[in-house]
C-alpha cells in the first residue's frame, strides 16, 4: 500500500513539474521580444496557410465537379450518337431501281399511241 | 473557429464534467483508493476541492484557447494511479474503471508532453553539450 501511495505521489509530483516548467517557459517567452515577433509572424503565415488550404480544396472540389459533369455529358453524348444509330438503322431502304414498278418507272420501249 | 479550437473546447467540456463527475463523487467516507491518497496525508475534502479546481480551470484553459497546464492534470493522475495499485492489491474496483482512468491519464500526459516539448528541450541540451 504504501508503494501505491508512492508511485501516486511521484506521478502527481512530476505532473505538478512539469506545469511549473511549462510556466516559466510562458513566461520566458513572454518576455522576449525576438520570440514573441516571430511568434506573431508564424500565426499570420499559419493564418494564411489555413485560408490557402481551403483554397486549395475548393478548387479541388470545383474540379471534382467539372469530372463528374463531363462524366455526365460524355454519358449523354454516347446515348445520343446510340439513339441516332438505331434511328438511322429503322429508316427505309433505298428501293431496288431494277424491280421497280413501271408506273414509276415507265418502260421506254412501249410507246403510247 | 478553427478545427483544432473546437477540439480543444470539446475537450475541456469532458475534462470539466469527467473532473466534477469524480470530484463530486469522492464521498467522506474510506475507500481503498482514496485511503492511498490519504496515507500521504492528504485530506479527501481537500483533494475533492482539487479535482474541482482543476477541472474548472481545465474548462477556462480550453475556452480562452491557452496552452494545457500539467498542474491542473496532476490530480487525475494522482487517483488514476492509487486507483490501479488499490485495483493490483485486490481491491472491489472493476478492471474497466482503472482502464478508463489510465486510458484517458494516458492521453492527457501525450497531451502534455507535446505541449511542454520537454523531449525537445533536453535533446537540444543535450546535443548543445555535445557539440560545445
Amino acid at each position: 500500500m504504501e508503494q501505491g501511495s508512492a508511485v501516486a505521489a511521484i506521478a502527481a509530483m512530476a505532473f505538478v513539474l512539469v506545469g511549473v516548467f511549462q510556466f516559466l517557459r510562458g513566461y520566458v517567452q513572454s518576455t522576449n521580444k525576438d520570440y514573441l515577433a516571430l511568434r506573431e509572424k508564424y500565426e499570420a503565415l499559419q493564418a494564411k496557410n489555413v485560408a490557402l488550404e481551403t483554397n486549395n480544396l475548393l478548387w479541388k472540389n470545383r474540379a471534382l465537379s467539372t469530372e463528374k459533369s463531363n462524366r455526365k455529358l460524355k454519358n449523354q453524348l454516347a446515348q445520343c450518337s446510340e439513339t441516332i444509330q438505331a434511328a438511322l438503322n429503322k429508316t427505309r431502304p433505298i428501293p431496288d431501281l431494277s424491280q421497280s414498278n413501271t408506273d414509276e418507272f415507265p418502260d421506254d420501249t412501249v410507246v403510247p399511241e | 473557429m478553427s478545427e483544432t479550437q473546437v477540439i480543444k473546447v470539446v475537450k475541456g467540456i469532458i475534462l470539466f464534467i469527467t473532473f466534477w463527475a469524480m470530484g463530486l463523487s469522492i464521498p467522506d467516507a474510506n475507500s481503498i483508493t482514496l485511503s492511498y491518497i490519504q496515507q500521504l496525508g492528504i485530506n479527501p475534502r481537500l483533494f475533492q476541492i482539487l479535482f474541482l479546481v482543476s477541472g474548472s480551470i481545465n474548462l477556462f484553459i480550453a475556452l480562452r484557447g491557452y496552452r494545457w497546464n500539467a498542474i491542473w492534470f496532476a490530480v487525475w493522475v494522482m487517483y488514476s494511479v492509487a486507483a490501479l495499485f488499490a485495483y493490483l492489491n485486490n481491491a472491489n474496483i472493476p478492471l474497466i474503471t482503472v482502464t478508463a482512468y489510465l486510458l484517458l491519464t494516458t492521453y492527457l500526459t501525450i497531451d502534455v508532453l507535446q505541449d511542454a516539448d520537454l523531449f525537445e528541450y533536453i535533446g537540444k541540451r543535450l546535443w548543445n553539450r555535445e557539440v560545445l
